[in-house]
């Protein structure tokens, strides 16, 4: 599977906005989520839990990049927006973009399965959250258990919740400010993975708990 | 798995309910050292709560949690409002905006739930209705189910005493923890977005002062020590003369604060006399609380109170009497908070 970031000479401004025109000229693709599998998750009682989470079962993603910076835009249906954790709402909604840092680049390959990377495949992920305001987390993970966020990736997020659906935009300079460590650079032209989750903060989705695209897909970038 | 949680040397507490008189210092004790920050404001860390009753959260039994044959249970997540918030007033609409003269300070919002919400309500009829104080606290569990949940090891358990803590800069409020305990001992705190519990004290513990609630105690409730410290009078009362339990043994933890089960006083008849036929509160109420064990637990103390009305010596009524404070409560941990230093009081 594939995901095509075209070039166009989009102000970052008009990129971040989910409801700007700019995002009319990119064609979505329909990326099918599943519910991450319990079974080797990092803690007995994650594992022991009975399979109720994983209730996004779709999203529609568009990426951009205008020469300087690559913009995520995702879109899914969901009919509770959980914002700032509540006593009545405990969890957020929450969505991630996931790719493979530049050590792990010979290691993955798109349809193979998705993880929380390992001990010689570390990934980054940006991270959204409503909660966490127009900055994304930088995270950071080598394994289950193991993820970092850190709030210095320079990743811009912005969204809006419409109609029962969200639209989160993530932007970040092709180039991180972050070192391949923390960050994962992407060249245009390039190819690199992702991957994509989605919390539903209603069904107390969280960490472990959410929809995932099952396999890496190829991030295809245009020059 | 759970086996790997077992410290080298476990710290316990054994609170003798049959003393407890229900003041709250130990709530108090606890809010004004360690809980007294924004976000923190429903948190108890230790509570004490009439029995029978609902409890803290309320109805906290039916919340699921715990180990069954060795493998976690499926818990729920407790809310603020099943803690019970503390009231809010509006202090400046009255105080500082010209409102006080028309209006005085009460809660915005009326209160339906608090933490010891059903206090001395109890149960059974008159003459024989009957009640009496639990306080609770983090067990400090030997396997803890809130570590187990963790899915980034933010909590630990400390090898040296067995001091369940959640390293607060690690922690990224998941929660799991707070659905795992079995106790329903975990608050999570929405300033900090962390999830925060009972410390056990450890910065006075590290300096041999025992914990706040213990200490303050003036019912000398509560004892202090290692587990296995044969002369001390955690072991001599959880070991060797088996009146002390774990709340809820069930529950798969192996909790680590034991109870005294309460004797409760004499039964009386409709004419005032006393009834020594059964107890005043029914057996099997102690035994859905503490377990089986509960029965010789009883049967015990019982004995030994029977010698001590008939004049002679009872070891175990010395250890639970405690003459000497604090070196008979405490064991190690016998320091003077303020002699002790900084900070610990
Ligand atoms: C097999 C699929 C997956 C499983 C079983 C899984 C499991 C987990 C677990 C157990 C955690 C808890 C924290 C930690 O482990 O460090 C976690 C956190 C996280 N996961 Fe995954 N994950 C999967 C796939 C993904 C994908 C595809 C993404 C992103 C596109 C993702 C993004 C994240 C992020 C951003 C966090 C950190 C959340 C936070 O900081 O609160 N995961 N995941
Ligand atoms: S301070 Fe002692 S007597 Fe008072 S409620 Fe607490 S344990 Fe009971
Ligand atoms: S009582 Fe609950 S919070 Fe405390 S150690 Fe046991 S499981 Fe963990």
């Amino acid at each position: 599977m594939k995901v095509k970031v075209a070039k166009i000479a989009a102000k970052a401004d008009e990129a971040l906005s989910p409801a700007s025109a700019v995002w009319g000229r990119v064609p979505g693709t329909r990326v099918v989520l599943e519910p991450s599998p319990l079974e080797n998750q990092p803690s007995a009682y994650v594992r022991a839990l009975p399979p109720r989470h994983g209730k996004i079962h779709e999203i529609e993603v568009r990426a951009l990049h205008n020469g300087e910076s690559l913009f995520f835009h995702l879109a899914w249906t969901d009919p509770n927006q959980d914002t700032t954790p509540t006593d009545a709402h405990p969890f957020p909604d929450a969505a991630a973009v996931m790719m493979p840092l530049p050590e792990a680049a010979e290691m993955v390959f798109e349809g193979d399965a998705i993880s929380m990377g390992a001990d010689n495949i570390p990934v980054n992920a940006w991270l959204w959250r409503p909660d966490f305001g127009e900055q994304a987390k930088n995270v950071t993970a080598r394994g289950f258990g193991t993820s970092k966020r850190s709030a210095d990736g320079g990743i811009s997020a912005r969204s809006e919740y419409a109609r029962g659906r969200w639209a989160v935009v993530f932007g970040r300079a092709l180039k991180p400010q972050l070192g391949p460590e923390e960050s994962a650079p992407v060249t245009a032209p390039g190819k690199t993975l992702v991957a994509f989750a989605v919390w539903e903060g209603a069904n107390n989705e969280r960490a472990g708990l959410k929809a995932v695209s099952p396999k890496w897909i190829t991030l295809e970038v245009a020059s | 798995m759970k086996e790997d949680w077992k410290p080298l040397r476990q710290l316990a507490m054994v609170i003798d309910l049959n003393k407890c008189i229900g003041c709250q210092t130990c709530t108090v004790a606890c809010k004004t050292l360690w809980t007294d920050e924004e976000g923190m404001e429903h948190m108890y860390w230790n509570s004490v709560n009439t029995q029978p009753g609902r409890g803290t959260p309320r109805d906290w039994e039916g919340m699921g949690g715990g180990f069954e044959n060795d493998v976690p249970r499926a818990g729920r997540l407790p809310s603020i409002s099943e803690f019970g918030d503390v009231p809010r007033y509006d202090y400046e609409r009255v105080f500082s905006e010209g409102h006080g003269e028309k209006e005085f300070l009460r809660p915005k919002k009326r209160p339906d739930w608090m933490f010891n919400w059903d206090e001395d309500q109890g149960a059974g009829v008159f003459p024989n209705s009957y009640f009496f104080y639990l306080p609770r606290l983090c067990n400090h569990c030997t396997y803890p189910a809130c570590a187990e949940a963790c899915p980034i090891k933010a909590i630990s358990k400390r090898k040296e005493d067995g001091i369940v803590l959640i390293d607060q800069d690690k922690c990224k409020g998941y929660r799991f923890c707070m659905e795992a305990c079995p106790y329903k001992k975990i608050y999570y705190n929405y300033v900090t977005r962390t999830s925060q519990k009972c410390i056990f004290c450890f910065p006075r513990v590290d300096k041999g002062v025992a914990q706040a609630c213990a200490r303050q105690c003036p019912g000398r409730v509560r004892f202090v020590g290692y587990l296995d410290d044969e002369r001390g009078p955690i072991h001599r009362l959880v070991n060797q003369w088996k009146v002390a339990l774990p709340l809820h043994p069930e529950y798969g933890t192996e909790a680590n604060i034991y109870y005294v089960p309460p004797i409760g006083p004499l039964r009386n008849t409709e004419d005032g006399n006393f009834d020594p036929s059964q107890p005043r509160i029914p057996t099997e109420y102690l035994v859905s609380l503490f377990g089986a064990n509960v029965k010789p637990a009883i049967e015990t103390l019982q004995t030994e109170m029977d010698k001590r009305r008939r004049g002679e010596k009872s070891e175990l009524l010395e250890i639970l009497i405690g003459w000497r404070w604090p070196d008979d409560f405490f064991s190690h941990l016998t320091k003077d908070p303020v002699e002790a230093g900084g900070g610990l009081s």
